[in-house]
């Protein structure tokens, strides 16, 4: 590789918080110039593709892996974002996840956008997943993996 | 409710996703669509709108999914206005299989008027489009789409 790599800082791809609530995963995204409008900004739907960004970081720092297909999926059921700051190209975006809420058979995740390194709110939100199990039935949540989301046990 | 605007479109292949149904995001942009289309209907268009220094931020969108798209599908996006604020509004849509009619989804978007410029900021509705939306929003009745836009 060039050396001039070796120059570039480091984005680790995601660390895991510890908050009295439960576990907090940071990952982070450069803002690309194909998730920007004629506004200049930052298109409003791509925030909600960095909440899945910010869902897998969740996923592979507390589950190890993406559920697999055959052990049930988790469909989206309702989401929602609250605007507050744009962000433009460049611009280095800290996506934080946790669990808002469990129950039986699904989970909502919050979402928080911040602009790096001044810190500023761009975007919050949350989304509702059920469990299906692999022949598309809602099911309870596993206990691995409800255990595992709230950082309690390992998948 | 008052007008609704319905917008006919089909699923590309480019908006599913590996579970082979649409992927979640993309009905927001189908909410656009729908949203630009019923501007259309009332006589008025963004293109203009950011001519007069004006443009509109979204401030809230919110989508509940009911059912899954799959590629080739037709689908209908109906729009209308919810609510019309001082320098905002808020559109609701269904979307629906139109073969079936099955209801697909339902959302909403909070839109804030803005003037472009050094400083920009919330502005109030320019006053022609307010009259627009008022004469077609206020009877609170569901009514039949009665504007149709195919794209």
């Amino acid at each position: 590789m060039p050396e001039d790599n070796a120059a570039l800082p480091a984005i680790p791809e995601a660390r895991v918080l510890q908050s009295p609530d439960g576990p907090i995963v940071e990952t982070w995204v450069r803002v690309r110039f194909a998730e920007t409008d004629a506004m200049g900004v930052v298109y409003h739907t791509n925030y909600i593709i960095w909440f899945e960004v910010g869902r897998g970081a969740y996923w592979r720092a507390l589950c190890g892996a993406e559920l697999g297909a055959d052990a049930g999926s988790f469909p989206v059921a309702s989401v929602e974002a609250h605007y507050h700051a744009p962000a433009r190209y460049g611009d280095l975006v800290t996506i934080r996840t946790s669990v808002q809420e469990m129950r039986s058979r699904s989970v909502t995740f919050a979402y928080e956008c911040r602009l790096e390194p001044t810190g500023q709110r761009l975007a919050v939100g949350r989304s509702t997943h059920l469990f299906l199990d692999a022949q598309g039935h809602a099911r309870r949540l596993p206990e691995g993996i409800r255990l595992a989301l709230l950082g309690q046990q390992k998948a | 409710m008052g007008l609704v605007v319905e917008s006919h479109l089909r699923v590309r292949y480019a908006e599913t996703d590996a579970q082979g149904v649409v992927y979640y995001a993309n009905y927001l942009v189908w909410f656009e669509v729908a949203r630009v289309n019923y501007l259309r209907a009332l006589g008025f268009d963004f293109r203009s709108l950011e001519q007069a220094n004006i443009t509109v931020v979204i401030a809230e969108a919110s989508c509940r999914y009911l059912a899954p798209a799959r590629f080739d599908d037709e689908i209908a996006v109906q729009a209308w206005v919810e609510e019309i604020g001082r320098t905002s509004l808020v559109f609701e849509y269904a979307v629906h299989n139109r073969a079936t009619g099955q209801r697909l989804a339902d959302g909403s978007t909070a839109l804030v008027f803005v003037s472009l410029g050094e400083k920009p900021r919330p502005i109030e509705i320019p006053a022609d489009l307010r009259r627009a939306l008022l004469a077609n929003s206020s009877d609170g009745e569901h009514k039949e789409p009665a504007v149709v836009c195919e794209s």
